[in-house]
């Protein structure tokens, strides 16, 4: 009986923990999506589209790219997070950072990379392959922080008996991980599918996906009907995707490991990780040489003439969404933890920000506060919010790790001893999420920095953001206009990589 | 470790604590007047203090997205708008505007540009081939494979030029983009890719000399050029030119009307013209403001440009656009 009121009571709790979330999600995204899906929204609008061959070339060509892109991404990331989880070496944060880099550099940046270093052709290798650079690092940060504490002494005692590290992979670190490399594959399907920047540049008339029609429609065409119906198309098939491959509750259970327990890489592991890092530093090495260098000289100009204002509003923005993105996060992982039944909601809220097309949202955004006490459009605040949720679903991701792995009887354990509920998630809780914190914080930042969508079409008054000054620069002709581009873009890597080894994820 | 962990720790306090000055958002005062424009708009600080001086009113400028994402947000907010007045849909949207019932009164036009080819002049002295003169040259044998086009699925200028074709050439015009694709012409997403990546001039490497840009496209090479130049590696081709105007517009449920319409005045008043030539590559329409030397000497403003009527482009750019993609892709 008693036991059975103290769930409740956790119950209860987890409920009041989902709030904020549910509050945030639902009023500045599902809020305006709604306000706008049904403002201009025809039913013909669906059968129109359904019937029209571009179309449905068009949301083939999406699921298409999406898959490959996944699946490469998980190819690539799954071995990096196993090594990482379970090894020590030399420059491992290095490494590690190196990995994350592309997931919060410009697209447009890399696109137009992308697009020289193919010579164009292939666009949807191109597309497939872009896709992979920037999302290997999402299947490496939710993989290896689920891995990291779990699996370590498994591998060790499985290495000591002689397996091999395929057989180790095969046998241990699958199977374990199944769930967290199910969670990012989800999460990375989603951002292939909503992908724009990249797919618009490379892609070009050759390879359309729904976003970009979402765009051609509602901007260039001014067909809002057949943009909206696109866009709740996308929308029920992400959220069934995200449904169908729901995390399910922790089967394993173990006590944190400490980096001692993880081994050191011999030579040839070590040479392959450093391999694999400078791979990915390529595009920033490209980056950095394009901001000193044009048409066959070289110039510091880029350098020189940087306004300074745009990079204070990026760190300010970055600053108050990961304030934001961690205290919803922490709510949310909170909740995923005590609500029961409920904590599926919770998981499906934390996804919608970026189900929904960034276009769509924007537009919706003007549509609905607009009166009022409720007027935010133009609100200085409006954007870190905007990013700080944009963020969500990976940072919430991040924190799920370590709560995942407290099971009931730690916190049986506390309430045997006399514990409070609000004891026991102050003492259990709570410690178990501190280690990831920072960590989550720093990517919340650098998502933030990082980020173009919402803020490419939100209005804002005097509050240009990095990314968006780049593509303002890329736009117009003149050395000097490229040059501080890509000056920009190394600035904005530079900030990313020292956010990412100084707070990133460390080892105990 | 431990200090790395302080530092760190520090670090992220210092950003936070830049958080608190991004507060204090800044409360409506009648005395304000907002000017809704898109990303690429660019003044020389303090222009508007001339009009705050003369009429009381602070004008606080608004950006987000290209004109054609200023066009959605305005029309869903049409009668409700985020702002007093509107800079920048030019003649391609304003039909779309218009029907869309978000102005106050008619817009008025506020500057003017031409969507031309851009020629790399380096590469056609070196490789003994003449210039193009104009449309007809490119579909000739002897500028296969030269040109790149921004889409005019996805591009503005792209749009543009689809256009100058159509008014061209007329029911012809799809003939003459058969023509064109079967003479290699490459058309990508954008003006960015298409210039800054496939075109031979300029900061591009790519191997196509011929380009879609603007009339003014020159002035910014010389302008923003390390080390300086004295003339421009590139040059526009006079003829094949479509005529943009873009429009500035009293927004309908503006706050602040009267405000509204001294500023769409000083907006076309010489101040404020003078300005927008070298900071937004476009030129006046007032007719007493000076051109910089930069305009005179390398811009070209085509004396007979291309051109299509608003209500024109707005009936019929779907079809078209779609006659378009089925011919190049």
């Amino acid at each position: 009986m008693a036991g059975n009121r103290q769930l409740n009571q956790f119950r209860r709790i987890g409920i009041a923990f989902a709030l904020p979330l549910v509050i945030f999600v639902g009023v500045f995204i599902a809020l305006p999506t709604l306000n706008i899906i049904s403002g201009a929204l025809h039913w013909g609008a669906f059968s129109d589209a359904l019937g029209d061959d571009r179309i449905r070339h068009v949301l083939w060509i999406t699921v298409w790219q999406a898959s490959w892109s996944t699946f490469v991404a998980a190819v690539i990331g799954f071995p990096l997070a196993v090594v990482l989880a379970h090894h020590s070496f030399r420059g491992k944060r290095v490494v590690a950072a190196a990995f994350s880099l592309p997931f919060v550099l410009p697209t447009v940046v890399i696109a137009l990379a992308a697009v020289s270093l193919s010579g164009g052709s292939h666009p949807l290798i191109t597309i497939v392959m872009t896709h992979a650079y920037f999302n290997v690092s999402v299947v490496v940060r939710v993989v290896r922080s689920h891995l990291q504490s779990t699996v370590t002494t498994f591998n060790n005692a499985a290495a000591t008996l002689g397996a091999g590290p395929f057989e180790r992979l095969r046998t241990i670190d699958l199977p374990i991980a199944r769930k967290s490399l199910t969670s990012a594959m989800t999460m990375v399907f989603v951002f292939c599918v909503t992908s724009f920047g990249v797919v618009r540049i490379i892609g070009g008339i050759s390879a359309t996906t729904t976003e970009v029609e979402i765009f051609i429609r509602a901007i260039q065409l001014g067909d809002m009907p057949t943009a909206v119906a696109l866009s709740v198309m996308q929308i029920v098939f992400l959220l069934l995707v995200v449904a169908f491959f729901r995390p399910t509750a922790p089967t394993l259970r173990s006590s944190s490991v400490a980096s001692e327990y993880q081994r050191a890489l011999d030579g040839a592991g070590r040479f392959a990780m450093w391999l694999v890092g400078c791979l990915f530093a390529v595009p920033v090495v490209v980056i950095l040489l394009k901001s000193v260098r044009t048409g066959g000289s070289w110039s510091t100009a880029g350098w020189h003439g940087i306004d300074n204002g745009v990079l204070v509003n990026s760190l300010k923005f970055a600053a108050g969404a990961a304030v934001l993105a961690s205290l919803l996060s922490v709510a949310a992982v909170m909740a995923v933890a005590h609500a029961g039944h409920a904590s599926r909601v919770v998981n499906a809220f934390a996804s919608i920000p970026v189900i929904v097309s960034s276009i769509i949202l924007s537009v919706g955004v003007v549509s609905t506060f607009n009166t009022g006490w409720y007027d935010f459009r133009g609100s200085a605040w409006l954007l870190p919010v905007m990013h700080a949720v944009v963020a969500l679903p990976v940072s919430f991701r991040i924190l799920r790790g370590p709560i995942e792995r407290l099971t009931s009887e730690h916190r049986d354990a506390a309430a045997t001893l006399g514990a409070s509920p609000w004891t026991v998630i102050a003492t259990v809780d709570l410690r178990a999420l501190r280690r990831g914190l920072l960590p989550m914080s720093a990517v919340a930042a650098c998502i933030s920095l990082g980020e173009f969508g919402a803020a490419s079409v939100l209005s804002r008054s005097g509050s240009r953001t990095v990314p968006l000054e780049i593509s303002r620069l890329l736009g117009r002709p003149g050395d000097t206009n490229q040059l501080q581009a890509y000056a920009l873009a190394s600035i904005l890597m530079i900030t990313v990589a020292v956010i990412m080894v100084t707070l990133g994820e460390r080892d105990a | 470790m431990k200090t790395k962990r302080i530092i760190g720790i520090a670090a992220l306090l210092a950003l936070y604590a830049g958080i608190t000055s991004c507060s204090g958002d800044k409360i409506d005062k009648p005395s304000k007047v907002t000017l809704l424009a898109y990303d690429s708009f660019v003044t020389t600080d303090g222009i508007f203090d001339e009009f705050t001086r003369a009429t009381g009113y602070e004008v606080e400028v608004v950006t987000g997205g290209d004109a054609g994402e200023l066009l959605a947000k305005a029309s869903v907010s049409s009668g409700n708008p985020e702002g007093d007045v509107l800079w920048g849909i030019d003649n391609t949207l304003l039909a779309r505007a218009v029907s869309a019932d978000i102005y106050d009164g008619d817009p008025t036009p506020v500057d003017t540009g031409d969507v031309c080819l851009n020629v790399d002049t380096d590469w056609f002295a070196s490789h003994w081939v003449p210039s193009p003169t104009g449309l007809d040259d490119l579909v000739k044998p002897e500028y296969k494979g030269l040109t790149v086009v921004p889409s005019a699925v996805t591009s503005s200028p792209g749009l543009a030029f689809l256009l100058a074709s159509i008014a061209k050439y007329g029911e012809g015009w799809q003939d003459w983009w058969r023509a064109l694709e079967a003479n290699d012409v490459l058309v990508v997403d954008g003006w960015t890719r298409a210039y800054t990546v496939e075109f031979s001039g300029s900061s591009g490497q790519g191997d196509y000399p011929i380009v879609v840009s603007y009339g003014t496209s020159p002035p910014a090479e010389v302008l923003f050029s390390d080390p300086p130049v004295d003339e421009p590696g590139t040059a526009v081709v006079e003829s094949g030119c479509f005529h943009q105007i873009e429009y500035a517009g009293v927004l309908r449920g503006s706050g602040n009307a009267s405000g509204a319409r001294a500023l769409v005045e000083y907006l076309i008043g010489k101040t404020f013209q003078s300005d927008i030539a070298l900071n937004m590559f476009v030129y006046p329409v007032n007719a007493d403001v000076d051109l910089p030397e930069v305009f005179t000497k390398f811009a070209v403003k085509p004396s007979d440009p291309l051109e299509i009527a608003p209500e024109e482009i707005a009936a019929n750019q779907k079809d078209w656009v779609k006659q378009w993609l089925a011919i190049v892709s």
